[in-house]
C-alpha cells in the first residue's frame, strides 16, 4: 500500500477555534481493491448480485437477524462497505436496530437507476479525510500494483481537493509526503 | 455582466482539476489576485440590501465568536455571544448595541447558547469542558444549575459538544465527541443536575447538532461528522427502538435545521464539504441537492474554491435563507439567496461585511439580522427599504434572466 502523508500547518488561533475538515473524495482508480461490498437488496437487487458473484442478503435474511446485537455486530464486521435498496435502507434501523450505525457502516443507496458494479466501484474509490485536532494527514491513496499515472491522478484528486477546502489553500500545507507501508516517505511539498 | 461570465468560466476550468501541473501552483497567485476582483462585481442581481444598523467588535484583541443566541422582541433584541476565549458577553439592542456584561463562564470552548423559551431572562451554555450551565441575567455571574455526566469518571468529564433543550422545556440533549470509542447522545431533565440517561450506539464519530422539533416534543434530530443523520423518538425505552430512521448524507454534518413544512418532516443539512442537502426524513435520498459549485454561483463567488456557506434560515414553509459567502479577501464577500420551488435564486447583499461569518440569526417580522464571525464583530443588520424600490424594470428582466436551474 502506498500512502500519503500531508502535514498541514495551521494558525494556533485556527485550532483554538476548531476549524477541522472532513471529507470524501472519490478517486479516479480503486485504491483498494480487496474491499468486500455487502448487498441489502430487494428482489431485483438479490438476483443480481446472484449473478454477478456479489454477496447479497434480502429483507428475510435481515429480518431473522432479529435486533440481536452480537449478530449485527458480526455482519458488520464481516463487511467493508453495504449499500441498500430505496425500499429497504428505510427499514434498517427497525430491522437491525442501531448496529450497522454503531459500526460505521450504515449502508449507502443502491437505486435501480444505477448500475450495481459501477456503484460498488465508486464507494471502494471513495476515501475518507478526517483533520481533527491531529495537523496531520494520512490516507491511503492507491496501492503498489498501480501504474504510475494512476496513482499521479490519485495524488492530484485528491490534494487539490483538500486544498481546495482549506481557507488559505496551500499557504496552510506544510508539507505533502507520499510513502509505501514499509518504505521510506518521499517527500511532495 | 462580464464579471459574471468570467466567474462561470472559472468554475467551469476549475471543475476537472486533476491532470493540470501548474494548477497546483497557481492556486496561490489566483488567490491573491481575488482578493483584488471579488468586491468589484456587480451587485445588480441582488434586489435587496441589508445594511448596517449596529455594529461592534467584543474585544480589542483577536478573539472569534463562535456561538450566537438571540432573542427577538419587537425591535428589543437580547443576544449572547460565545467566544474562543471561553467566555460570553451579553448585549441588548435597541437602537445600538449596548454590551450588558461578560463573564468567563467556562474552562473550555463554549459550543452551544440556548435561550429559555419562555423566559428571556435564562440561557444555557454548554462547553467542551463538559458542563452545561444555565445562566440568570438577573444574577449575571452565578449559574443556577450546572448539568454534568459524572456516571463514569468523577474527574473526568464528557465533553459537550453540542446540545438542544426540548420544545416542551423538559429535556436537555447534548452530543459528545468521540470518548474512548463511543460518542454519547445524554439525557438531562431541567430540573436535575444529575444525568438520567444516554444512547451511544447510534454514532460512530463526534456528535455535531442536535435538534428538537419546535411542534414535537419527542422528536430530536442528531448529526454526526460519521456523515448519519439520526431519527430519533425519545419517548421509547431504549435506544433500539428510539431510533426511528437514519439518513445517510455521506460526509460530515456540520449544520442541522428543521424546516417549517407542514407535517414537520422535512431537514436541511450543512455538510462540511459546504454542500447543502434538503432530506424528508423517512426518505432514502435527499429530494434537493446543492454542491458548492451551485452555491458559489449563485451567490457571485468568483471561484467556487472560496465559497462557503454560514447557515440557512427557515422562513416559511415554501422558502429557506441560505447565508453564502467568499472567505477570499477576508470574507467581506456575503450574500443571502432564497431557496423556493426547488431552485435557489439570488436573494440580498450584504453590505460593507467586514468578516467572515460563523453563526447567524434572524428575524422574520423585522426582516433583520445579526451576524458574528472570526473577527470578533457582531453586526445587525437590517433592510434597506429605498434599495427596493430604487430596481428599474431593466434589471429585473437581466435578474430573471440569469437565475439558476438546478
Amino acid at each position: 500500500m502506498i500512502r500519503k502523508k500531508t502535514n498541514v500547518s495551521q494558525e494556533l488561533l485556527i485550532q483554538n477555534c476548531s476549524t477541522w475538515y472532513n471529507f470524501q473524495v472519490r478517486l479516479k482508480h480503486i485504491p483498494r481493491p480487496k474491499m468486500k461490498v455487502c448487498i441489502l437488496g430487494d428482489q431485483q437487487h438479490c438476483d443480481e448480485a446472484k449473478a454477478n458473484n456479489i454477496p447479497f442478503m434480502d429483507v428475510e435474511a435481515l429480518k431473522k437477524l432479529n435486533k440481536n446485537k452480537k449478530l449485527v455486530k458480526k455482519l458488520a464486521k464481516k463487511y467493508d462497505a453495504f449499500l441498500a435498496s430505496d425500499a429497504l435502507i428505510k427499514q434498517i434501523p427497525r430491522l437491525l436496530g442501531p448496529g450497522l450505525n454503531k459500526a460505521g457502516k450504515f449502508p449507502g443507496l443502491l437505486s435501480h437507476q444505477e448500475s450495481m458494479l459501477q456503484k460498488i466501484d465508486e464507494v471502494k474509490a471513495t476515501i475518507k479525510f478526517q483533520m481533527k485536532k491531529v495537523l496531520c494527514l494520512c490516507v491511503a491513496i492507491g496501492n503498489v500494483g498501480m501504474s504510475v499515472d494512476e496513482l499521479v491522478q490519485n495524488v492530484h484528486l485528491s490534494i487539490n481537493f483538500l486544498v481546495s477546502l482549506l481557507k488559505k489553500h496551500w499557504q496552510n500545507v506544510r508539507s505533502l509526503h507520499i510513502k509505501s507501508t514499509m518504505g521510506p516517505s518521499q517527500r511532495l511539498y | 455582466m462580464k464579471s459574471h461570465n468570467d466567474c462561470m468560466m472559472n468554475n467551469a476550468s476549475s471543475d476537472d482539476g486533476s491532470n493540470e501541473d501548474d494548477e497546483e501552483q497557481s492556486v496561490v497567485e489566483e488567490n491573491i489576485e481575488e482578493l483584488e476582483n471579488e468586491f468589484s462585481e456587480t451587485d445588480s442581481f441582488f434586489n435587496k440590501t441589508y445594511q448596517i444598523l449596529s455594529e461592534e467588535a467584543v474585544s480589542l484583541k483577536n478573539i472569534y465568536v463562535l456561538q450566537l443566541e438571540t432573542h427577538f422582541q419587537n425591535k428589543n433584541i437580547k443576544l449572547v455571544a460565545g467566544l474562543s476565549n471561553f467566555s460570553f458577553i451579553v448585549y441588548n439592542v435597541d437602537d445600538h448595541l449596548h454590551a450588558n456584561f461578560s463573564h468567563a463562564a467556562h474552562d473550555n470552548v463554549i459550543t452551544g447558547l440556548k435561550f429559555v423559551s419562555d423566559n428571556e431572562n435564562l440561557f444555557y451554555s454548554g462547553s467542551l469542558d463538559g458542563t452545561i450551565k444555565l445562566w440568570d441575567m438577573r444574577t449575571k455571574t452565578k449559574p443556577s444549575i450546572i448539568f454534568k455526566d459524572d456516571t463514569d469518571d468523577k474527574e473526568k468529564l464528557k465533553p459537550i459538544n453540542c446540545f438542544d433543550v426540548s420544545c416542551d422545556n423538559k429535556f436537555i440533549c447534548a452530543g459528545t465527541p468521540l470518548v474512548e470509542a463511543d460518542s454519547y447522545l445524554l439525557f438531562w431533565d431541567i430540573r436535575k443536575s444529575s444525568v438520567l440517561g444516554g444512547y451511544w450506539e447510534s454514532h460512530t464519530d463526534d456528535i455535531t447538532q442536535i435538534k428538537f422539533n419546535s411542534n414535537h416534543s419527542n422528536s430530536m434530530l442528531s448529526g454526526s461528522t460519521d456523515g448519519l443523520i439520526n431519527i430519533f423518538d425519545v419517548s421509547q425505552s431504549s435506544e433500539d427502538d428510539a431510533l426511528q430512521n437514519s439518513l445517510n448524507v455521506g460526509t460530515a454534518i456540520r449544520k442541522l435545521e428543521w424546516l417549517h413544512d407542514k407535517n414537520d418532516s422535512t431537514v436541511g443539512c450543512i455538510t462540511d464539504m459546504e454542500t447543502l442537502q434538503l432530506w424528508k426524513i423517512d426518505d432514502a435520498q435527499p429530494f434537493q441537492h446543492f454542491t458548492r459549485e451551485n452555491i458559489g454561483s449563485i451567490a457571485r463567488v468568483k471561484s467556487y474554491d472560496n465559497t462557503y456557506i454560514a447557515d440557512i434560515h427557515p422562513v416559511n414553509e415554501n422558502e429557506i435563507t441560505i447565508i453564502a459567502g467568499s472567505n477570499a479577501n477576508k470574507g467581506n464577500h456575503l450574500k443571502s439567496l432564497v431557496y423556493s420551488d426547488s431552485e435557489i435564486h439570488p436573494s440580498a447583499n450584504f453590505e460593507n461585511n467586514k468578516q467572515l461569518i460563523r453563526c447567524t440569526s434572524y428575524d422574520k417580522t423585522n426582516d433583520m439580522f445579526v451576524t458574528a464571525g472570526e473577527s470578533g464583530i457582531i453586526t445587525v443588520w437590517i433592510i434597506n427599504d429605498q434599495s427596493n424600490g430604487k430596481i428599474d424594470m431593466k434589471e429585473r428582466v437581466q435578474k430573471t434572466k440569469y437565475r439558476f436551474k438546478i
